[in-house]
């Protein structure tokens, strides 16, 4: 190659790109000229050798400022991730001679920015692809210069970080992968007299416990020395570095620790209560990862120690953002910026709960968060035993006096709700010495400690409600349900949304068991309503709702229904039918009619036509916003629907006269086809609710309803829609069942859907696969005639399928059909007679005597069959439970 | 610290840099505090838009200079050269997109390459709409890297001051420190031009079921 002259910037290049650099990292220049100055730069940036001038400027531009030097460095770092494998190999080799006498920079942040460079230039082209790094390195690392040592560390912590398996390969013309020429010397800078230095090495090590290289692997011992020599760092990253290493440990690599784990756990019980939080914070991690990883035998002496430690350290921190929150009065309205968007979740007919936890409260993490939870896990794995260290510590905190020992006091709540779980047992014959206690604390003056007691109580709520059928036990729960009810008017709003929360809890354990305070409670729940702000008002909705959901018709009494409806109905009247205040009601009105059943009668008409209205008035937002007055918005409607669906399922068939009256058939047969799932979800879930009650108004639209119906179970796509095909199947089923016959056109279409969803079960939901097996036996039973010739394609499916679920009338139905097939064609079932047997005897008790009759009939019949000993074969490959169960069918 | 030009106020002002990925509401965010304008249509930002906004504390008037920077690559102009100086964080991704929270680390480790030691807020955008992709209970990246994390809507303005008070507190050194009066906000629940947004959402799946390098799903514990 013939030697060229090396490569010159032009001075008016040069200025010009520094000046525009300037101006687009200056904020003074407005976004309009930052733009332009942008073009500008794309304009250079067109030319071959503008990377060597942003490297130029990096490298050379002494009497420009830093961060003209420091942006050049970092768009010749952009450039080069888009272009650098594409470049002349002349510029890449100018690039990079550049960059290696500025590993030892003067200035930290040229260095840094070198690394940075080098890391990505490593990541594109390897380190073959450039063997005087190396080497550039080492000198550095050995050169006993701080800047040059930093520089080169700084380059190595990056490719560490992004690359570590690059330095853990072999590499051409080298007698040893890089990371044995770099590890000894990062174990040598651990013992550095700068803690730059021993932190960078340090974090480099760190940084291939996961990949854990033979040079690792084999240096082991030199490595824990090492983490031991800086265990006492003065430099509280580097602490807070050696805290990450023997976490990170633990969780990956247990075993090594496994000699030295008397010393690791010594110290981290010493970092646990560093003065710095982060640190103690990054040590807390440890024991829930020990618990994890390794038996808790090791762990035990310690526990003494430990537990003390983790009590100090859930006291509040003067910064926590609780404490100024805390402050907060109720009478301060709360703004938009204050309320989370919530969503309402539309009806679904089956057993998947829908899951919804999202509570802002997981995301906070503190020192004070992670010792609790380190409690609470140490609970469960050790149960009872660390009581006798622990309650002692406990008692004496909350004996603490004085204002300024509330935190105290407030840990020492938040440790017996934290254990709650974990330590039950022991804590159970205590139960009520504890609850005394925890009692008088509702009232404290500090609000922090009347929340978190609120909490505590609610985590015994099952205890509690478990004593309640005794005399002092039902003493005990009155004062905590009154305890509550007061917190749930406190002046305060975190108190408020803490009680609401825990009366929640206790409402969902206790259940019917309310009953005899019902009067009480709604007093309550009603005061809140009248006085909450908009946040909290939405936990007093829900409160409603849980109590209506949990004590059913036992709400239905005029003296209860006086206090409760007049607040909810004035507030009905008062919000228009745009307004998103509505939804929570409309949630609420949706548990209370379910609940009253026919005791909701007097409100029906007017909430039933207030739904009709809002269904239509939403309809026509959706083509017309000005004319219907309204934006649209679908929770509207998938609210209002999920409203008729409680009114069906309450007034039962006392809903058809107002169904008679309204054009519902004709919105309902719009919802069911409307482009937003949710909107269909709950249209169907109407539908099979009003075929229930009243099928007789569905008729005119019968063939139209199915067929919609079947195209939900049809669609390729079904697994984003699952949980409409399943209100789609569910309500055919419904239907099916009431209107028999005039079901038939539709039954081999959707017998043809529902078979492949049973063969792939496991791809679906539950609910899925429970509803369709139920639709397919209802369909069987209306037309067996029909459906029982296909037997032998789905009975194994189907009958595997039918003993996944309990006991209950529509199991029975699907039953029925079973049966009726059978009667049609019993050699149907012959090659999955198994499976049919391993069905019937996933019942309980079949309650029907007329079922159970048919039940019987089938199984003598196989068993009159079945002759040449292949009776005996088929029951030899049932579990002798279900051979038992079976054999109470053969009488 | 301070770069040239960068006092132009007679009280304490910040550099803020806001990053993430493309379309997780980043101009939205800053938007929100009214300065008089709105944008109805999603506009990918270029380079960078600087946005002062002042706040009320009770220990007098703070500003905050957001460099609004550009998450889509090809319109990233000086990318972390924007970061120079930052004297704080936001982090924004969209709770709808999963990708966008799996980039955060790589948006995380940039900053601190450039701002060392810098106060950080992670935020997840767009809690106001149903079907999210990233739970609360999935984020834990702020766990690992000692940040802050607030659920945000910036069409909502649910938390919309949060992360500044954050900010504010740590870089005052006063746990303590409150904003007195709240900035005027645009109303909630403008809506955004739905075609466009539909598209980027569309452009956002696309993305996100392209297999992923580097898959590491332990950020999803």
């Amino acid at each position: 190659m013939a030697a060229t002259a090396p490569w010159q910037p032009k001075e008016e290049g040069f200025t010009e790109i520094c000046r525009l650099l300037e101006q687009q990292i200056s904020h003074s220049s407005s976004s309009a000229d930052k733009s332009q100055i942008w073009q500008q730069l794309q304009h250079y940036s067109q030319f071959p050798d503008f990377n060597n001038y942003l490297a130029f400027i990096l490298a050379r531009a002494e009497g420009k400022s830093v961060e003209v030097r420091q942006a050049a460095g970092l768009l010749l770092k952009n450039n080069l991730r888009t272009a650098y494998k594409s470049m002349d190999l002349v510029n890449q080799q100018y690039i990079k001679s550049e960059l290696l006498p500025c590993l030892g920079a003067a200035d930290r942040h040229i260095r840094s920015t070198v690394g940075t460079i080098i890391s990505v230039i490593v990541q594109l082209g390897g380190i073959q692809g450039w063997p005087e790094l190396l080497q550039a390195l080492v000198s550095c690392l050995d050169s006993n210069d701080l800047n040059h040592m930093e520089g080169a560390m700084d380059a190595l912590s990056k490719i560490c970080e992004d690359i570590p398996q690059v330095l853990d390969s072999d590499v051409a013309g080298l007698p040893e992968r890089p990371i044995n020429i770099f590890l000894p010397r990062f174990y040598k800078f651990f013992q550095s007299p700068h803690s730059s230095l021993r932190k960078l090495s340090l974090g480099s090590v760190n940084q291939f416990i996961m990949l854990m290289p033979n040079a690792l692997f084999v240096s082991m011992d030199q490595y824990l020395q090492g983490l031991f020599v800086l265990a006492n760092d003065p430099t509280s990253e580097v602490r807070k570095l050696v805290c990450g290493a023997f976490v990170q440990l633990i969780e990956v690599r247990p075993s090594f620790l496994q000699q030295h784990l008397r010393n690791v756990i010594e110290y981290i019980l010493l970092v646990n209560k560093d003065a710095d939080d982060d640190v103690a914070l990054e040590a807390c991690e440890f024991w829930s990862a020990y618990c994890e990883q390794l038996p808790p035998e090791n762990l035990r002496e310690f526990l003494p120690r430990l537990i003390p430690v983790l009590l100090s350290n859930m006291v509040y921190a003067d910064d926590d953002e609780s404490l100024l929150e805390a402050e907060e009065d109720e009478s301060v309205p709360d703004r938009d910026q204050d309320i989370k968007p919530r969503f309402h979740s539309s009806r679904l007919h089956g057993s998947d709960g829908v899951e919804d936890d999202d509570d802002d409260i997981v995301n906070v993490w503190n020192l004070r968060k992670c010792s609790a939870a380190a409690l609470d896990i140490i609970s469960n794995v050790f149960g009872d035993e660390i009581l006798p260290t622990l309650m002692p510590l406990v008692q004496a905190k909350l004996s603490a006096t004085g204002d300024e020992a509330w935190k105290e006091r407030e840990a020492a709540v938040l440790a017996l709700g934290a254990i709650a779980e974990g330590c039950i047992h022991g804590l159970l014959p205590h139960l009520p010495e504890i609850v005394a206690f925890l009692i008088p604390l509702l009232d404290d003056k500090f609000p922090l400690i009347r929340s978190i007691s609120c909490w505590t109580l609610s985590r015994f709520s099952k205890f509690i409600v478990q004593d309640a059928g005794h005399q002092k036990g039902y003493q005990q729960f009155d004062k905590i349900l009154m305890g509550l009810l007061r917190r749930i008017l406190d002046t305060n709003k975190r108190v408020q949304e803490a009680a609401c929360s825990a009366f929640a809890t206790l409402e969902e354990e206790a259940a019917e068991d309310l009953s005899p305070w019902l009067e009480v409670i709604l007093q309550h729940l009603m005061c809140a309503f009248g006085k909450y702000q908009r946040r909290n008002l939405r936990l007093v909705y829900d409160a409603i709702g849980t109590l209506a959901d949990a004590v059913g018709e036992k709400l239905n009494q005029p003296a209860y229904l006086d206090i409760l409806m007049p607040p909810l109905v004035a507030k009905w009247q008062q919000l228009s039918n745009a307004d998103k205040g509505l939804f929570p009601l409309l949630e609420c009105f949706t548990s209370i009619s379910q609940a009253l059943g026919t005791g909701f009668s007097p409100f029906a008409e007017p909430v039933y036509q207030r739904c009709i209205n809002i269904i239509q008035t939403q309809q026509l937002a959706k083509v017309d916003p000005v004319s219907a007055g309204v934006q649209y918005d679908k929770e509207f409607t998938v609210c209002s629907l999920d409203l008729l669906s409680g009114l069906a399922e309450g007034l039962g068939s006392g809903i058809e006269s107002l169904v008679s009256k309204s054009n519902l058939t004709d919105l309902l047969l719009q919802c069911c086809t409307d482009e937003a799932s949710d909107v269909r979800q709950s249209g169907f879930a109407l539908l099979g609710d009003l075929a229930r009650v009243c099928p007789v108004h569905l008729g005119p639209r019968l063939s139209e309803f199915l067929d919609i119906a079947a195209r939900q179970l049809s669609t390729p796509k079904l697994q984003e829609t699952v949980s409409v095909a399943n209100n789609a199947c569910w309500a055919i089923g419904e239907l099916a069942v009431k209107v028999r016959q005039e079901i038939s056109p539709v039954v081999m279409t959707v017998i043809s859907c529902l078979v492949p969803i049973l063969q792939h079960a496991e791809g679906f939901n539950k609910s899925l696969t429970e509803n369709s097996a139920i639709t397919l036996g209802r369909l069987a039973w209306v037309c067996p005639e029909l459906v029982s010739p296909h037997m032998e394609h789905f009975m194994q499916p189907w009958c595997s399928a039918l003993s996944m679920i309990r006991d209950d009338i529509e199991k029975e139905d699907a039953f029925r059909g079973l049966c009726a097939m059978v009667r049609a064609n019993p050699s149907g079932a012959l090659s999955s007679i198994v499976f049919l047997f391993k069905a019937v005897a996933s019942w309980h008790e079949i309650r029907s005597e007329e079922l159970n009759n048919e039940v019987c009939q089938v199984v003598r019949g196989y068993k009159q069959m079945l002759i040449n000993g292949a009776w005996d074969q088929c029951m030899s490959a049932l579990e002798p439970h279900a051979r038992e169960k079976l054999s109470k069918y053969l009488g | 610290m301070a770069l040239p030009n960068q006092q132009t106020v007679d009280y304490p002002s910040f550099k803020l840099v806001i990053v993430g990925d493309g379309g997780t509401g980043k101009t939205t965010f800053v938007k929100r505090h009214l300065t008089g304008e709105f944008e109805k249509k999603y506009e990918p930002t270029i380079g960078v838009e600087v946005h002062p906004l002042d706040f009320y504390t009770n220990c007098g008037k703070i500003r905050f200079y957001c460099w609004d920077t550009a998450g889509q690559e090809k319109f990233g102009g000086l990318r972390d050269g924007y970061y120079i100086h930052g004297q704080c964080a936001i982090i924004m991704f969209d709770v709808t997109a999963r990708l966008t929270y799996k980039n955060v680390p790589t948006w995380h480790r940039d900053l601190c390459r450039v701002c060392e030691n810098i106060p950080i807020v992670l935020c997840g955008n767009k809690v106001d709409v149903k079907n999210r992709q990233v739970k609360a209970k999935q984020v834990t990246f702020h766990r690992k890297k000692n940040l802050q994390y607030y659920e945000i809507s910036a069409k909502s303005n649910y938390n919309f001051e949060k992360p500044f008070l954050y900010l504010a507190r740590k870089l005052a050194g006063d746990p303590s420190l409150h904003f007195v009066e709240s900035p005027a906000l645009a109303p909630p629940e403008v809506h955004i031009d739905l075609a466009a947004q539909q598209q980027h959402e569309a452009e956002l799946a696309a993305a996100a079921s392209q297999p992923l390098p580097d898959d590491d799903d332990d950020t999803f514990e």
